[in-house]
């Protein structure tokens, strides 16, 4: 009660320490990693000394700010530091204690001064787990927004990258940054971010998700209307085309918009290897985007009611593997997508040593002595790992969910009204990614609607572009 | 909402363009959005040949025989007309789709009554539609799944997409247009191996008057090209709205001539005993002898481009209706008006003769005069109209 009061009227410092301090501690009480350090100055003036010990870095405090003060008697503002600041209420003492800085108070002046003695306390860069390359940069983000800033700093050295920080949710004080290319962004786009961030009424923020929901255009919709990358150089190959990023502190998930269907299946690795290479991965990937999402409903589809199409070897083949099977094709097709599902979700969440036994199960149980009981066909198996392996395909892990989650009413379509009703699906899926918009960029652009200029990085690879002459 | 860098040519053309018809109070279109002319000839491509791939090579074949594939060639002179019309009414009344410049053109009470000819008309020709495709899925596809589930997954699809918005309607059909043409091309390009080009003669056996009679089905179909008035206003960068538009007719006419020189070429004088001679003409398909019978597959491709036409002709129902009594969107409407439309699905035919018996002479007269001779007749008026001003103000003068 107290102390949201004190936090909320901003109360100025009084310059009598006592008082000062009795305000702080009230604020911190129950806090046992903030400490008040008092000491008296060369000058013989008493000084209190707050900071929190986890984030500040002891001893450069001591040897830094301390030592001075208490030896030889200097000025405040004197003390040998980058970024000193002055403040002169409660509400700024308190955030700057939060975020890691030192201050400083001397009995008599009703200004404090804060010293950023912020410990690097941070895991370094590690290749990323999640998005992994062949050849490439392999450093990733951190968990540390400066650390994250400064990878993108390095490789954008230009004064046309701009940073916009702030802080947001009510009780976590997360600082968010706002990346953009000036110049190459579109300033309206920027203007409608930032109106969207300062919208954006959040109480907590703990992962770049929590922003995300808040500011896309549509929420409700299974497809990602932002990309979530790890990797620094993926956020700089699109900030220079024109997308903005934003950085989470606390994550080393940095989100992009605006994106479309196609970038999600691209990645910046096409203009690190070779175009004819680069074109044919992105052919297989859009069809095999396409194969994760309708290969086990046409099977079901095509086993169910259009049994004329399968050639007669293959059919005799099919049929004699379904011969033992209890099940209509779309309950087994059901059975083993929700399988491998479960496989997968065990997979990712379980630690390293006992992931591979989870493998082994799923390699050996359901694979092997399924097929072997009759209780699932072995073209079925064939199917779903295929699908599988299409689903691993796609380059950012958020698209390839919708096609995993977009798999099961596909797979009821088919089994109820044959191809018809897979079509029908398709037509569903296309219809909504046709209205749906990424901070007013249309999802299937450059294709639906057309821009002539952007569509050869579609279908081709274009060269990097050169320096205009 | 927001328009990405993309949209702003977009956004100031809406600017304009609302602000222009303003000035006229009631006339305010029922949709905000906004299409290419490239978006608007990629709809009309299967408006026009989705469902006249499965009966114009019968029909033309029972007409004209060997000369089947001139009758398409002669019956694109009404889509020429009705394209003619369409640019010159939007020349005339900018802005205004034909239900809005039928009013101006021939008064309140009488050009409410045009507009009323239409509102009647456009759900006896989508049902019509929605009909044809319940009975081909049912009759190839899926023989015991009942008519009313077959029609009313589609109808409801459409209605979705016509209640997203002429924008959403754009992007779809563009996307399975281009679909449908790539695949299409690829069947047709495998059964050219098959093809026996000695049928096309004896060329003019009877003279040209058989072709000429054949040409009355595709006339029909071309008539539809009248849907251009209704959408043109909806229209954004109009430089080239002529030549695209005479464009899709060429390709619109080469298509459906392409495809009654297939079926000539591979099923000769039985074209017209079958009544979906293209499914027949895909069964000659085999890829490399082991890929057969991909008939299925076809039909999968094809209900895309049935789904453009239904949605283009639910949206102009729709948008029309809207207009006519003078609503300001005409979201609310689409699902009442595709309900209706599924219920004239079952009146258009009346007993189990089907829909394919109704596509006759009569039928084919009954299209072509209210969507190409009213229109003609409103073109005509508009004409004389502004002719008659023009006389006044010399007579003024003088």
């Amino acid at each position: 009660m107290d102390t949201s009061l004190i936090t909320q009227q901003n109360l100025p410092l009084t310059g009598h320490l006592a008082v000062d301090q009795e305000m702080l501690s009230s604020v911190f009480a129950g806090c046992s990693d903030v400490v008040f350090h008092t000491f008296e100055t060369a000058c013989h003036t008493s000084a209190l000394c707050v900071y929190c010990i986890g984030l500040c870095d002891t001893e450069r405090l001591e040897r830094q700010v301390l030592t001075p003060f208490q030896e030889m008697g200097i000025e405040a503002a004197q003390v040998p530091l980058a970024s000193v600041k002055s403040v002169e209420t409660t509400t700024q003492a308190v955030q700057a204690i939060l975020e890691g800085e030192a201050l400083l108070l001397l009995e008599g002046s009703m200004i404090g001064t804060t010293y950023p003695l912020y410990k690097a306390e941070n895991r370094s860069t590690e290749e990323p787990l999640a998005e992994s390359t062949v050849r490439g940069a392999r450093d990733g983000f951190t968990e540390s927004l400066t650390m994250n800033m400064s990878l993108l700093r390095k490789r954008l050295k230009t004064p046309a990258l701009k940073i916009h920080t702030r802080n947001m949710g009510d009780r976590t004080n997360t600082s968010i940054s706002l990346v953009y290319m000036e110049g190459i962004i579109d300033p309206k786009l920027v203007q409608e971010v930032k109106k969207r961030l300062s919208d954006l009424k959040l109480r907590d923020v703990l992962e770049s998700q929590y922003i995300e929901e808040g500011i896309v255009d549509q929420r409700y919709s299974p497809f990602p209307q932002m990309i979530a990358t790890e990797r620094p150089d993926v956020v700089a190959s699109n900030l220079l085309e024109g997308r903005f990023a934003i950085l989470v502190d606390g994550t080393p998930f940095t989100l992009i918009a605006p994106v479309t269907i196609f970038s999600m299946l691209q990645s910046p690795e096409d203009y690190y290897q070779n175009v004819f290479m680069s074109v044919f991965v992105r052919w297989l990937r859009y069809i095999f985007f396409v194969l994760s999402m309708l290969l086990p409903s046409a099977y079901v589809a095509i086993t169910t009611f259009h049994q004329e199409m399968i050639p007669t070897v293959l059919l005799l083949s099919i049929a004699r593997a379904r011969e033992e099977i209890p099940f209509p094709a779309l309950v087994e097709a059901l059975i083993m997508e929700i399988a491998f599902e479960a496989l997968r979700e065990a997979g990712v969440r379980l630690p390293k040593q006992v992931g591979s036994a989870v493998s082994i199960v799923g390699a050996l149980i359901i694979g092997q002595a399924a097929t072997s009981a009759g209780i699932v066909s072995a073209p079925m198996i064939i199917i779903v790992a295929i699908t599988g392996i299409a689903s691993f395909m796609i380059p950012r892990y958020a698209a390839s969910i919708a096609t995993r989650l977009l798999r099961f009413p596909m797979m009821f379509l088919a089994g109820t009204l044959g191809l018809t009703g897979v079509m029908l699906g398709v037509i569903l899926v296309v219809i909504h990614l046709s209205s749906l918009r990424s901070f007013g960029t249309p999802y299937l652009s450059p294709v639906a609607p057309t821009m002539s200029k952007e569509l050869k990085d579609v279908w081709w690879r274009p060269a990097p572009r050169n320096k205009p002459d | 909402m927001y328009g990405g860098v993309q949209h702003q040519g977009t956004n100031r053309i809406r600017t304009i363009h609302t602000q222009a018809i303003k000035g006229e109070g009631l006339h305010m279109l029922t949709d905000k959005g906004k299409i290419s002319e490239t978006q608007l000839a990629f709809m009309i491509f299967p408006a026009i040949l989705a469902t006249a791939i499965l009966s114009v090579p019968g029909i033309t074949m029972h007409y004209a025989g060997h000369d089947m594939w001139l009758s398409p060639i002669i019956g694109s002179i009404i889509g020429f007309a009705a394209v003619a019309i369409s640019i010159g009414l939007d020349r005339l009344y900018p802005g205004k789709t034909l239900i809005q410049s039928s009013v101006s053109i021939a008064g309140r009470i009488s050009g409410k009554l045009i507009g009323l000819v239409y509102i009647i008309f456009l759900p006896h020709l989508t049902g019509l539609i929605i009909r044809t495709y319940g009975e081909f899925i049912v009759n190839n596809a899926l023989p015991r799944t009942p008519l009313f589930v077959v029609m009313g997954t589609m109808v409801a699809v459409c209605a979705l997409n016509v209640r997203l918005g002429i924008e959403v309607v754009g992007r779809t059909s563009q996307i399975f247009v281009t679909l449908l043409i790539v695949l299409l091309s690829l069947i047709f390009i495998l059964l050219i191996g098959e093809l026996n080009p000695a049928e096309l003669f004896p060329f003019m056996e009877n003279g040209p008057l058989p072709s000429i009679k054949g040409a009355l089905a595709p006339a029909a179909w071309f008539s539809e090209y009248i849907v251009i008035a209704f959408l043109l206003p909806y229209v954004n960068r109009r430089k080239r709205t002529t030549r695209v538009m005479l464009g899709s007719l060429l390709i619109t006419t080469t298509a459906m001539t392409v495809i009654n020189l297939f079926c000539l070429f591979l099923i000769g004088d039985l074209t017209d005993s079958f009544v979906y001679p293209v499914m027949i003409a895909a069964r000659y398909i085999t890829i490399a002898d082991f890929l057969q019978h991909i008939e299925s597959l076809i039909i999968a491709v094809w209900i895309f481009g049935i789904f453009v036409k239904i949605s283009v002709f639910l949206y102009i129902f729709a948008t029309s209706t809207a207009e006519w009594f003078g609503l300001k969107d005409y979201k609310p409407v689409v699902v009442p008006l595709s309900f209706l439309c599924m219920v004239y699905a079952y009146w258009v035919v009346s007993g189990g003769s089907g829909a394919s018996s109704l596509i006759g002479p009569s039928a084919n007269l009954y299209t072509i005069s209210i969507l190409l001779i009213l229109p003609a007749m409103i073109y005509g008026l508009a004409w004389l109209k502004k002719g008659w001003a023009h006389f006044r103000k010399n007579q003024a003068n003088t």
